[in-house]
């Protein structure tokens, strides 16, 4: 470390090769440390994620009793996905936005293991505690509407992962255009309820290539049937994966574009 | 010397070389910090603004370097053109040898810095939090970064606090929190962009220690931007002026001092002097003192110093005492950047009637010393 390395002067740091493991690390300690430190924040926005759902569900059964009854399990998916893959877009569109008005942007971009390595890094960690909270909900619904999913944890996981990524893809699009535009808040508000209508739209081969929309579709198969990973179409797969590929892929693209349109104009660290 | 524009090749070539590693007008031999013909111009809404125009110097490993300047001089558009956060119209920089716009990962293997005050650092993290995430983010494992956060943590005099949120500190610790996380990136060069931007006075000579111990206990490259002049006099070696985008001087700080020094002299008379002469003196625009019994004067050279002299006994003046007035370097920067838009407005204007041999010269303390 420097203390050595100081006396070296031009020996300082830099003959060290950045380690992933070490950003891995402190990308997660710093998470946990946030989620520990503000858990009521957390449990405050489950809280009224929760009271929203109470109000839809039992709403909907005044009005519609058997239209609830019959889609309840995709109902209870659809809501788990939407909870989730809204922080996973909050997470990147959110963070990037109030970390260029922190300034600690700029220090992120600073890092010698490239912006690349450091968002996926945080993408990874935040879909990780994503994941979390959102289980604790999904028992939350299941206890509410008194309808017990059983499903596969090695199935349901990595399908509810992949269906996310692509809201964190356009979570970096937006965080991008943030950078650029910087008032923009209000847009992201409007996408919550575009991802609310991708997760809700109609199971037809026009919709898969949205965010979400494929992913909820195989995720509900997976939780209505109780079936394996193994044991869902290949295709449909590899399409929820190409579709997450794709809008990570565009998200990451685009983002790159906005931060070298930021730095043309110079207000990537500006607020 | 005033407004160098010299490509850092030239510096480096030119002159010869000291035992300390400068070269005799102050500028490094060996770089590791370039900047060569940088410009930077943004579209405005009444045409195209220019930030920095065709600014170059060089800075020597291990040097202490302050870059200074006025509100919107430009040198934070300097700063983070270097460090690849602005992109440049034109011009080149390098870390190390290392273009931060074409292998930025390679390049922040050798710099950090701290931008614009108490921001950088997470806020809802304690100090010793963020230093554990920003030896990270360099790729250090926080757990081997143990004994160095300590010791930076010493360093800055935050140990007490290491284990406080940083929203909860003031303002002065925040900055020398900020200022750890850069030096936890473990780089051989560290900028820091108005250190101590917003701070009371006290904080900020608190932080002025911090950063003169900074100074002589870490063996690394140091670019200091403030327009807080008594930082940069505490704690650099040298100095690079940037007035309206421009470098307009670039010199050791104790050179610019010794320089201004000889330059200015505070003369004392053994009697009032005689109204009906002062027209005699005129040409020397003295800055009269003490009831006419005093004035002080910035010469060109010697030669003006015995012409003025000259004058004085032709009055019938007798001079008692002279003194060489010691100016700080607040007042040497006022003088370079007031001289420097004195001259570019008569080159606008055409009108060289006025530009006499004092007037061109840098002029130590005006009417406001």
């Amino acid at each position: 470390m420097a203390s050595s390395s100081a006396a070296a002067g031009e020996q300082v740091g830099s003959q060290r090769t950045p380690s992933i493991r070490a950003l891995f690390r402190a990308v997660f300690e710093k998470e946990l440390i946030l989620l520990r430190r503000y858990w009521f924040n957390t449990a405050a926005g489950l809280a009224a994620n929760y009271i929203l759902f109470v109000f839809v569900f039992f709403g909907g059964q005044e009005v519609a009793p058997t239209l609830i009854e019959e889609n309840l399990t995709g109902i209870i998916v659809g809501w788990f996905v939407w909870t989730m893959s809204w922080s996973a877009f909050q997470d990147s569109a959110q963070t990037l936005k109030r970390e260029a008005s922190w300034g600690t942007l700029e220090q992120t971009y600073m890092s010698p293991l490239g912006l690349l390595w450091v968002l996926v890094a945080r993408i990874i960690v935040q879909l990780l505690f994503t994941v979390l909270t959102g289980l604790v909900m999904l028992v939350l619904l299941m206890a509410t509407t008194g309808n017990w999913i059983i499903f596969d944890p090695f199935t349901v996981l990595p399908l509810a992962v992949v269906t996310m990524a692509s809201a964190t893809g356009l979570g970096f699009a937006f965080g991008g255009l943030a950078l650029v535009y910087k008032r923009i808040s209000s847009v992201f508000l409007i996408v919550q309820f575009l991802l609310l209508g991708a997760i809700s739209s109609p199971d037809v081969a026009a919709t898969n290539a949205l965010p979400l929309s494929w992913g909820v579709g195989v995720l509900t198969e997976a939780m209505e049937g109780g079936l394996s990973l193994w044991e869902l179409p290949p295709v449909d797969l590899a399409g929820v994966t190409a579709v997450a590929v794709g809008y990570l892929a565009v998200g990451y693209v685009a983002f790159r574009y906005a931060v070298s349109v930021a730095k043309r104009r110079g207000v990537m660290g500006h607020y | 010397m005033t407004a160098s524009q010299r490509r850092p090749t030239e510096t480096t070539a030119d002159a010869a070389e000291a035992p300390d590693g400068t070269t005799a007008d102050g500028t490094p031999a060996e770089a590791i910090v370039t900047v060569e013909g940088l410009r930077k111009t943004y579209a405005g809404e009444e045409g195209e603004i220019t930030a920095v125009d065709d600014v170059s110097f060089a800075i020597g490993r291990g040097e202490v370097v302050g870059l200074l300047g006025p509100n919107g001089a430009g040198k934070t558009t300097t700063i983070k053109s270097i460090l690849g956060l602005v992109e440049p119209t034109d011009g080149r920089v390098s870390v190390n040898g290392i273009d931060p716009h074409e292998t930025p990962a390679a390049a922040y293997r050798h710099v950090s810095a701290v931008l614009e005050g108490a921001r950088n650092i997470y806020w809802r993290l304690t100090v010793r939090e963020n230093l554990r995430y920003f030896a990270g983010l360099q790729g250090i494992h926080p757990n081997a970064a143990g004994e160095e956060i300590d010791r930076l943590l010493s360093l800055v005099d935050l140990t007490d606090k290491a284990n406080e949120e940083v929203r909860g500190l003031s303002r002065g610790m925040q900055q020398k929190a900020c200022l750890a996380c850069a030096l936890v990136r473990d780089t051989p060069v560290v900028f820091l962009d108005e250190p101590t931007l917003g701070l009371d006075v006290e904080a900020a000579r608190d932080l002025r220690r911090e950063l003169r111990r900074l100074a002589e206990e870490e063996n690394r490259t140091i670019v200091l931007s403030s327009h807080d002049m008594d930082v940069i006099q505490d704690v650099c070696d040298r100095v690079v002026i940037i007035n309206e985008g421009r470098v307009i001087a670039e010199d050791s700080v104790n050179a610019l001092l010794s320089l201004f020094s000889t330059q200015a002299y505070r003369i004392q008379l053994a009697d009032p002097f005689p109204p009906a002469e002062i027209s005699r003196l005129a040409a020397f625009d003295p800055e009269w003192v003490d009831d006419r019994t005093a004035f002080e004067v910035t010469l060109p050279d010697s030669e003006a110093f015995y012409r003025l002299t000259d004058r004085l006994e032709a009055a019938g003046a007798a001079v008692q005492d002279v003194d060489s007035v010691q100016p700080d370097l607040e007042e040497i920067f006022l003088s370079i950047v007031e001289n420097e838009s004195v001259a570019e407005s008569l080159e606008a204007s055409g009108d060289n009637s006025s530009t006499n041999g004092y007037r061109e010269s840098p002029q130590v303390g005006g009417g406001d010393r």
